[in-house]
């Protein structure tokens, strides 16, 4: 039951408007600015909490159309799935802000950098929103573009290069997306996105032109969510600073793919449509190998940053899977792995940039007995991973076991294989890291007082706890989010 | 007594190690005293509220509860005859392996850590043995594997760090089995409670995969050929008495994983018209014939021990995979017979090292002159192990070889008594070079013990015989051996009457 | 009055407490542990003595008693087979602590030696009066351990290597037992002696079961071909050791075949099944491969030793014959060897340690500087070869004459064989002893110690005091044992 409403709008807007304010503040403000962005990120929290209650109890909150061409209109529009997003991104935002104050402490082009982060908080909000492929696609540009100052913040030449590979990958993704576009807007006007889809009718007679449009869309978002092969973008990011690895390339931009992968499989398409297009199995044997590519390249890693890097691209392999699975359980667990991955990565990230911030080390073979130096850092870490891992009672052991669900459900217990190897793997890479931060003999010693800042310190303990309630209290909090998608969508 | 009141004692038995876990790491600035106390305490509680359970369930009070915790089941517990059976064998030997590891990690700079993570450990074992369902079994199940790593690596050389990290991919691949296996059961079933009988009626492949899984979980953890990999390593490497939690309680987390799953999502019955035991069967004998023989060769003691563990928990395997009441009964008496007779051989093999100097087998000629009543307890140990009566494990040994003769496998009659003569081979030249064969005053170890007892007076303590040593190693190690027999000379064998009310659920 | 019943179960709590009393006794004092030791073997000796009269008003003694209780609690059962081993063993083990006094005098250990000492006599006596087969089990594996911690007693090479090829094959034999009892007990659900055949039928199941016991007790008996740990095992100990192992604990694996081939099975069936031809063939081997071996040991104590083997040939001899006068003369025999082995072997001991020597070619003229320990050995010699008046005589007579009523003459002629080989190993020791030029000067006397003299005297006396005694008391009891067994049938 669509209900009008300004608030989808109004999460867009609050972000961009505090950009501005934050941009027009000079440079040496920096507890103006901190103010600034921390009130920024609350209101919007605020927002997208209030948009909770009306979607759970099922309406669909919608801001009036901004029409730019007939059929072709910016919506906003709140549905459980893009509040289960949102407020994965919303509230990681204050703990990213929080964490950006702690860490750009001295750096200089704070305001600058403030102004993209908040701005980028405003497209990821919008991607969240989006009532159609349009929209989404419009956001989802937006988004490239402000964050791709971010990646390139600390102005070095591989910044730039990889600020450069950055932007190519995102728009021709972009590009894609938008051919893809093109091609529907024949059958379905705006390409509005309905739960099912709104394709079922014009399937005989389109099949080439349908698989096809499929095919683009898929590939298109999955360039964000850096599936292998469409992944090179995402290791060269990693030399942006590390709130912005933790938030953008761990969070919003990657699941920000994920996402649109999920939009088009299940708001354009539908599982019907995709099986008689019998698509589905191929993409999801490409997704495996991704999974498992992405998990072994992390394995040879030797800078901690890049191994989370392609770490992530295993994980976002597990969303993407789900999906694609086309089983409620297999799209729960997705959803599920969407928002307890997004804890759990941008944990690590915290801890790699305070190891960046306090030794200056970020090889691993640099890092023997950190434990030590990094004592709670380190511990936080170590919960995470073991979280990635798939470790009770930590959160992303209930996504694996809805994946696991899915596969066994759809007869497909080869992905089930996928799953348990890569968390294998996963072991394979996290823990040598932990055990030799704690147990190898180092340089390290004991710090005095605080390990490190506290506004980088206290989030990541805050993260680590969330992580535990995602699993300990998920009844309460992540599935019934996802039941309602799936409700929503089957 | 009240549901919630119970309730409440019983999360104590697991929240008492962790907190207290928690609390040594807090107060590793204060007084050795005050930290020993605090460990004591920490294990003794859980022993104390065990021993209360027994009332309520004789009574057939129902000890089960599942909190809205960790979906998708919740965490549960559950207290039945087995779970109790295996909760106060697991608490039991907590408290008496943390006293003998007081004396023991005496001087160990990182002893808090230590003392810390071993409680940790602890309450995931107990948190096994209460589990009411196979995820909370899962949860403490690895907590506990992590916690041990801990204990393996705890010296911190390389080569721990190798032993360790083998056991850690090693119970980390195991977890990934577990939990898979557990899904697909969920996701067949509909249920993963535990003491329900057979949850599995209908022999699927997806419950053969869900078999195979367990097998993987708990053979791993029980260290069963040919996943037994981590086990000489690890316990070589780590502090003795790690080795001594895992051999007495960690490895029987493995063996009654591998009960539930027989018993209670799969029921014996069924498992008997699948056949799918069968393999187990001759893993489980060449467990037994394979540790047996490579325990001969070792000159190392604690990995003579470990081989010897392999063995053990083979029998265990054996009788469970055998599917007939007697042998399980065998099996389930056997995890407390092993458990006395192998924390006998380990303490006092620890206590030798400490006085001898030495892990050789071949340096410990004329130990028993030194430390007679260490020595004296490790012969009874042997002769346990060798399957002597009276002492626990010819009882075991008895049922398992009945249990194969009902099954018509006289054969394994034949493994079982190789294997004790093996046991005898590998077990009793440590005890008679002990005491005979070498002049008293004349042992090889004898300078290195000089040596020794020149360093412990310089530290003020001492770590020789029970005279020297402190009653923290004496009365663990004389506990424990009284536990290898007095059993068996009992007008009742309690533990076995409690075996056996537990296993008829199974039947 | 103790109640009878509970007689089996008081007398071995006490054992067992001596034993570990005389430990410490003779640690803190050794005269007075060794007289400790010395007044419970006579105590327990004498009460066993006393328990006569009611076996034989009331049958077997079976104790209210029960203990090891797992699937079956072990209880205890004292008849009259029981009863004369207990006799017997009690009374040697009385002899061997009188004569340790002196031999033992100048050893090491001793706390240890007279601990285990009463631990073996409690263990032996367990077997005997073991009411089951898993009671005997019990006490079997616990003889095992303490009669090899006095087989090692010297802790020299040769015993700690004869002690080690010992009590493996004791552990072996153990598992053996086991083996056969674990079987036993699912064929016939029953361990209890005193039926008359837990087993009723001969299938490769119970075939295997009898195949269990034969090795598990012929290993304690020394029977080939599982005797090999024998004639180091004796040599090895020290000689009142030695003694009660060639004397009494050899006999202890007999008495398990006696219960099984009389209780466990039943002469029918083993007739039926002619099971008992194996154990004829092992005693034919036996006895020759004993005597031949014998005649080639130079050291005094080994041809004991393979002499023994001999004679445990004779006892499965009767034993395996099958008929009541042949088993009556298996049964003296062990009363009958037990005399004459346990007189010569504390001989051998006092000679050595009197002499050093232990090579009989340095025998020579021996018996003029040790005429009464000489004197006896003779006499024991004599026995052995089986000249009458002598109890090896009556024994060998009731076997011949057991043989002829099983029909098979031929071990007559083996009997015979045999006591010439005994002839020709034992007299010219005796010969050389007496009539040789001693091989050294000097004329004093090296006769032993009257402590070591009297238990030698004792046996001596024994080996033809009841042969001439109008009432030979053990020969009836063995003619009762036989009577009842075969007649049970």
């Amino acid at each position: 039951m669509a209900v009008n409403t300004y608030l989808p709008a109004l999460a867009v807007l609050i972000p961009l408007a505090g950009a501005l304010l934050i941009l027009v503040l000079p440079e040496d403000k920096y507890r103006e600015r901190a103010v600034a962005a921390l009130l920024t990120v609350s209101l919007n929290l605020i927002v997208v909490l209030s948009l909770l209650p009306p979607v759970m109890q099922g309406q669909l909150p919608q801001s009036p159309p901004l029409r730019l061409l007939p059929n072709l209109e910016l919506t906003l529009r709140a549905d459980p799935l893009s509040m289960a997003f949102a407020l994965v991104a919303g509230s990681l935002w204050i703990f990213a802000i929080i964490y950006s104050l702690g860490y750009m402490k001295g750096e200089g082009g704070q305001g600058r950098y403030f102004f993209y982060y908040i701005l980028s908080m405003s497209a990821t909000m919008g991607v969240a929103f989006s009532g159609n492929l349009f929209s989404l696609y419009v956001f989802f540009e937006y988004l490239t573009l402000c964050t791709y100052p971010l990646v390139i913040h600390s102005g070095s030449t591989e910044a730039f290069k990889s600020g450069t590979r950055y932007i190519i990958y995102c728009l021709s993704g972009g590009g894609l997306i938008l051919a893809a576009f093109f091609a529907l807007q024949s059958l379905v006007p705006g390409a509005a996105f309905e739960p099912g889809g709104s394709l079922a009718p014009f399937l005989e007679g389109n099949r080439t032109m349908l698989a096809g449009a499929f095919l683009l869309l898929v590939a298109g978002f999955a360039v964000k969510a850096a599936v292998i092969p469409l992944h090179a973008w995402l290791p060269g990011a990693m030399v942006a600073p590390a709130p912005v690895s933790a938030l953008l390339h761990a969070v919003a931009v990657v699941k920000s793919g994920a996402f649109g992968v999920i939009r088009v499989l299940y708001f354009i398409y539908n599982p019907a449509v995709i099986e008689s297009l019998g698509l589905q199995d191929i993409l999801a044997v490409l997704v495996s190998l991704s999974i498992l590519l992405g998990s072994i390249l992390a394995l040879r890693q030797s800078v901690l940053k890049l191994r989370l890097a392609y770490s992530t691209i295993g994980q976002l392999g597990y969303i993407i899977l789900g999906a694609l699975l086309l089983t409620p359980a297999g799209l729960t667990g997705g959803i599920l792995h969407l928002i307890n991955h997004a804890f759990l990565k941008i944990t690590l990230f915290f801890c790699a940039g305070q190891i960046l911030k306090e030794t200056g080390k970020s090889r691993l073979e640099e890092l023997y007995g950190v434990g030590r130096r990094l004592p709670l850092t380190m511990a936080c870490f170590s919960l995470a991973g073991l979280g990635l891992i798939g470790i009770l009672p930590l959160n992303a052991f209930i996504s694996k076991y809805y994946l696991i669900q899915g596969s066994l459900g759809g007869g497909k217990t080869v992905f089930a294989f996928v799953i348990l190897a890569s968390a294998l793997l996963n072991a394979a890479y996290y823990l040598p890291v932990m055990v030799n931060a704690y147990f190898r003999q180092g340089t390290f010693t004991r710090p005095g007082g605080w390990e490190t800042s506290p506004a980088m310190l206290i989030p990541t303990i805050i993260l680590t706890a969330c992580c535990f309630a995602l699993g300990l209290f998920a009844h309460e909090l992540s599935i019934p989010l996802a039941e309602k998608v799936i409700a929503h969508v089957f | 007594m009240h549901p919630t009141l119970t309730t409440i004692l019983i999360s104590f038995i697991v929240l008492t190690p962790l907190l207290g876990g928690g609390a040594l790491y807090l107060l590793r600035k204060s007084s050795i005293g005050l930290k020993e106390r605090l460990i004591t305490v920490s294990t003794l509680i859980p022993l104390i509220i065990t021993a209360f359970l027994y009332g309520p369930l004789r009574r057939g009070e129902e000890l089960q509860k599942t909190f809205d915790l960790l979906p998708p089941l919740g965490l549960s517990y559950r207290v039945d005859i087995l779970g109790f059976y295996m909760l106060l064998l697991f608490v039991f030997f907590g408290f008496v392996v943390s006293i003998y590891a007081q004396q023991y990690m005496k001087g160990d700079k990182k002893a808090d850590r230590f003392f810390a993570c071993m409680l940790l450990a602890l309450g995931g074992c107990y948190g096994v043995a209460l589990a009411g369902d196979f995820f909370t079994f899962y949860l403490f199940f690895e907590f506990m594997s992590l916690m041990f790593f801990v204990l393996v690596i705890h010296h911190q050389t390389e080569a721990s760090l190798k032993a360790g990290l083998k056991f850690l991919f090693m119970t980390i691949t195991a977890g990934v089995a577990l939990f898979l296996s557990a899904v697909i059961i969920l996701r067949e079933t509909g249920s993963l409670a535990l003491g329900q009988g057979g949850l599995v009626t209908e022999a699927s492949p997806l419950a053969l995969l869900a078999f195979c899984g367990f097998m993987v979980a708990f053979g791993t953890k029980a260290a069963l050929v040919p996943l037994h990999f981590w086990m000489p390593d690890a316990y070589a490497r780590a502090p003795l008495p790690a080795a001594v939690i895992s051999s007495a309680i960690m490895l029987k987390t493995g063996a009654y994983g591998m009960l539930r799953v027989f018993g209670d999502v799969y029921g014996f019955s069924f498992l008997a018209g699948a056949g799918w035991a069968q393999p187990l069967i001759y893993l489980a004998s060449l467990s037994i014939l394979l540790g047996s023989a490579i325990a001969l060769v070792q000159d190392d003691l604690i990995r003579r021990l470990a081989y010897s563990g392999i063995a053990q928990v083979g029998y265990i395997i054996l009788g469970i995979s055998l599917l007939q009441e007697a042998a399980v009964a065998g099996a389930v008496y056997h995890i407390m017979a092993h458990a006395f007779m192998k924390g006998t051989l380990f303490l006092c093999a620890g206590a030798v090292i400490r006085g001898m100097g030495t892990r050789k087998i071949s340096e410990m000629k004329g130990a028993g002159h030194q430390m007679p009543g260490v020595m004296l307890c490790f012969s009874a140990a042997a002769l346990t192990a060798v399957g002597m009566p009276p002492f626990n494990v010819f009882i075991s040994k008895w049922y398992l070889s009945l249990g194969a003769l009902e099954e018509g496998m006289p054969v394994l009659v034949g493994v079982l008594l190789v294997s004790s003569f093996l046991n005898a081979a590998y077990y009793l030249p440590i005890a008679i070079q002990a005491f005979f064969g070498v002049p008293a005053g004349h042992g090889d170890g004898q300078e290195e013990e000089e040596a020794f007892r020149q360093t412990a007076a310089a530290r003020g303590e001492g770590q020789g015989d029970f005279k020297a040593g402190s009653w923290k190693t004496a009365l663990p190690i004389l506990i424990l051996t009284i536990g290898c027999g007095a059993f068996g000379l009992l007008a009742v064998n309690w533990p076995l009457e409690i075996v056996k009310a537990g296993v008829k659920a199974f039947f | 009055m103790v109640a009878l019943a509970d007689a089996p179960v008081i007398i071995l709590a006490f054992v067992f407490l001596a034993s570990i009393a005389a430990f410490f006794l003779v640690r803190r004092n050794r005269r007075w542990g060794e007289g400790f030791a010395l007044v419970s073997s006579i105590l327990v000796f004498l009460t066993i003595l006393s328990l006569y009269p009611a076996l034989r008003e009331g049958g077997p003694v079976v104790s209210a008693y029960t203990f090891f209780s797992f699937p079956l609690a072990i209880h205890f059962r004292v008849d009259h087979l029981g009863y004369s081993m207990a006799l017997l063993i009690s009374f040697l083990w009385v002899l061997a602590v009188i004569y340790s006094r002196a031999y033992m005098a100048h050893n090491h250990a001793l706390d240890r030696y007279y601990g285990f000492l009463l631990a073996a006599l409690g263990a032996s006596l367990g077997i005997v009066m073991a009411g089951d087969m898993l009671g005997l089990l019990l006490f079997f594996e616990l003889m095992a351990v303490t009669s090899y911690v006095l087989v090692i007693h010297e802790e020299d090479p040769p015993a700690m290597f004869a002690g080690g090829k010992y009590i493996y094959m004791a552990m072996a034999a153990g598992f053996a037992v086991f083996f056969s009892t674990i079987l036993l007990y699912f064929e016939a659900g029953d361990l209890a002696f005193g039926s008359s055949g837990l087993l009723t039928d001969a299938t490769p199941f119970t075939l295997a079961i009898f195949l269990g016991f034969l090795t598990g007790f012929g290993i304690k008996a020394g029977a080939f071909p599982l005797h090999v740990w024998l004639p180091d095992a004796h040599p090895a100990a020290p000689a009142p050791v030695s003694a009660l192992l060639s004397g009494v604990m050899v006999k202890i694996g007999v008495f398990g075949l006696i219960r099984v081939f009389y209780e466990v099975f039943s002469i029918g069936l083993i007739q039926q099944a002619g099971w008992h031809r194996i154990t004829l063939a092992l005693a034919v081997i036996t006895i020759l491969l004993g005597s031949a071996l014998a005649l080639r040991q130079d050291d005094l104590k080994r041809r004991l030793a393979y002499s023994t083997i001999a004679q445990v040939g004779y006892i499965y001899l009767g034993l395996s014959l099958l008929t009541e006068v042949a088993l009556t003369g298996a049964l003296f025999h062990i009363f009958a060897h037990a005399m004459m082995k346990g007189c010569l072997f504390l001989c051998a001991g006092a000679i050595i340690l009197q002499t050093g020597k232990r090579r009989i070619s340095h025998l020579g003229g021996i018996g003029l500087k040790m005429p009464l320990t000489m004197a006896c050995f003779t006499l024991a010699a004599l026995s052995m070869v089986g000249i009458p008046p002598f109890n090896g005589f009556l024994s060998k007579l009731l076997l011949s004459l057991g043989a002829l009523d099983a029909g098979a003459p031929a071990y007559v002629f083996l009997l015979i064989i045999s006591s010439l080989l005994n002839a020709a190993y034992y007299l010219p020791i005796v010969v050389a002893a007496f009539f040789a030029p001693p091989g050294e000067t000097g004329g004093n006397s090296l006769e032993a110690p009257p402590v070591m003299l009297a238990p030698i005297i004792v046996l001596a006396a024994g080996t033809f005091v009841f042969a001439l005694a109008p009432a030979n008391w053990p020969l009836e009891m063995a003619r009762l044992i036989a009577g009842t067994m075969i007649n049970h049938f």
